[in-house]
C-alpha cells in the first residue's frame, strides 16, 4: 500500500500497491506535466518506482486564479 | 532518468524540450529561459526600477525570486483583493516571503479604495474574472507610475499564454490580440510591462519554487472555479500530452509569424485616448471605468 497526501487541500489517498510514477498519474486521471510528484524533499520523475509502503506528495501546478 | 546536463539522477522532467534535470541544472535551463525572454525582448536595463506584481503563488514569487537572483532591483506590489480567507492567506505569503528577504513590498487594500471585489462581484453586473484582472492592471499602473518604477513584471507563464491566445483566436478578438505580448511599451507615463516567465510553463515555475524552498500559496480563488480560461488551459494540456512542445511553439510562431501582422493593424486601428478628468487614468469613456464602477457601487456599500 502507498499513501498520498495532496497538496494544497491536505486530502490523502491509499493505493493499494505502488508502482511507476507515470502510471500512479495515470490512475489519477493527472499527466506528468500538471502535477509535481515529491517523494523526501525531491521531485520524482516518471519513469521512478513507488515502493509500498511508501508515501507521496502530489501537488497540482494548474494556477486558478 | 538521467540529467541532460551532467549524467546525475533528473528531478524535473520536461518533455516539452525533449530534456530531463538534476536540481542544479534545471535552475540553469530556467534562469537562461528567462535571460532569452528580457534580452529578446529587450524588457529591461540593469539600472531600471521593477516593480513585480505579486499575488503570493508560485509564479510571481518564482519570478521575484529569480528577478533578484539576476541581480535585477526589484520591488514587489500585493493587491489586496479582500476576498475573505482567501485574500488573508495570499497577502501572507506575498509578506513572509518579502520579509525573510528583507525585500520592500507595496501593499494596496482595495476596501481602502472603495472597490473590494465582492462588493464588486455584488452590486455591479460584471463577470468577477474579468472585472478583477481590469481593477488590477488599473492599481499595477497607478502605483508604478507613483512610485517611479519603470517597468511592471508580472509572472504570466506560458500556460496563461498559450490559453489566453487559443481564446483570442476562437474568438477573433483582435483588440486582445493586437495586444498580446511578452512587452507592453510604457504609454502616457506608465511603466512598460513585462512578463520574463512568457517561455514557461506552471510545470516548470512550480518545480522551480518547490526547489528554490519557496512557500507559496497555491489555493484557487472562490470566484474562478467556472472561469472559462481553466477550461482552455485542460485543452491546451491535452494538446502538449499528446504533442509536446506544442505550447512553446504555438506562442512563439504567434510572436514571429502573426504579431508582425497584427501590428500594421494597430497603426490603423488606434484610438485617441484621453485621461480620465477623476483618476489621469488614459481611457476612451468620458470617466474611466474603474473609476465609473467605484460610483456605481459606492452607494451601495454599508
Amino acid at each position: 500500500m502507498i499513501k498520498i497526501r495532496f497538496f494544497p487541500q491536505g486530502t490523502e489517498l491509499k493505493l493499494q500497491k505502488g508502482g511507476q510514477v507515470r502510471q500512479i498519474l495515470k490512475k489519477l486521471n493527472l499527466s506528468p506535466t500538471t502535477a509535481l510528484v515529491i517523494k523526501d524533499n525531491h521531485l520524482l520523475t516518471s519513469d521512478l518506482f513507488i515502493k509500498d509502503g511508501e508515501e507521496i506528495e502530489i501537488r497540482l501546478v494548474g494556477s486558478k486564479g | 532518468m538521467k540529467c541532460k546536463r551532467c549524467g546525475q539522477q533528473a528531478q524535473v522532467e520536461l518533455p516539452s524540450h525533449n530534456a530531463a534535470f538534476c536540481k542544479d541544472c534545471f535552475f540553469v535551463f530556467f534562469q537562461r529561459q528567462v535571460e532569452k525572454a528580457i534580452k529578446k525582448w529587450q524588457m529591461f536595463k540593469p539600472d531600471e526600477r521593477i516593480l513585480v506584481a505579486v499575488s503570493g503563488g508560485k509564479d510571481s514569487l518564482a519570478l521575484w525570486d529569480i528577478l533578484l537572483k539576476l541581480g535585477y532591483k526589484v520591488s514587489g506590489l500585493y493587491v489586496d483583493l479582500k476576498i475573505g480567507d482567501f485574500s488573508e492567506k495570499a497577502r501572507e505569503k506575498a509578506k513572509k516571503f518579502a520579509q525573510q528577504r528583507q525585500l520592500p513590498l507595496i501593499i494596496l487594500d482595495l476596501a481602502e479604495e472603495g472597490i473590494a471585489i465582492p462588493w464588486v462581484v455584488k452590486y455591479s453586473r460584471k463577470k468577477p474574472c474579468s472585472v478583477c484582472g481590469q481593477i488590477k492592471r488599473y492599481y499595477f499602473n497607478h502605483i508604478a507610475y507613483k512610485n517611479k518604477f519603470h517597468v511592471l513584471a508580472t509572472g504570466h507563464n506560458l500556460d496563461d499564454e498559450t490559453s489566453r491566445l487559443l481564446a483570442n483566436i476562437l474568438r477573433w478578438q483582435m483588440p486582445y490580440l493586437i495586444e498580446q505580448s511578452p512587452v507592453l511599451p510604457s504609454i502616457y507615463g506608465f511603466a512598460k510591462k513585462v512578463k520574463p516567465l512568457y517561455r514557461l510553463g506552471e510545470y516548470e515555475t512550480a518545480a522551480y519554487a518547490f526547489l528554490r524552498g519557496i512557500d507559496y500559496f497555491a489555493s484557487s480563488c472562490p470566484y474562478s472555479q467556472r472561469a472559462t480560461f481553466l477550461r482552455y488551459k485542460q485543452y491546451m494540456n491535452q494538446l502538449e500530452l499528446e504533442f509536446p512542445g506544442t505550447k512553446l511553439n504555438f506562442y512563439e510562431g504567434f510572436l514571429k509569424k502573426f504579431r508582425p501582422l497584427f501590428q500594421s493593424l494597430q497603426k490603423k486601428e488606434n484610438q485617441v485616448l484621453h485621461l480620465c478628468p477623476k483618476c489621469g487614468y488614459p481611457t476612451l469613456a468620458p470617466i474611466c471605468n474603474i473609476c465609473h464602477l467605484k460610483s456605481e457601487i459606492k452607494d451601495k456599500v454599508i
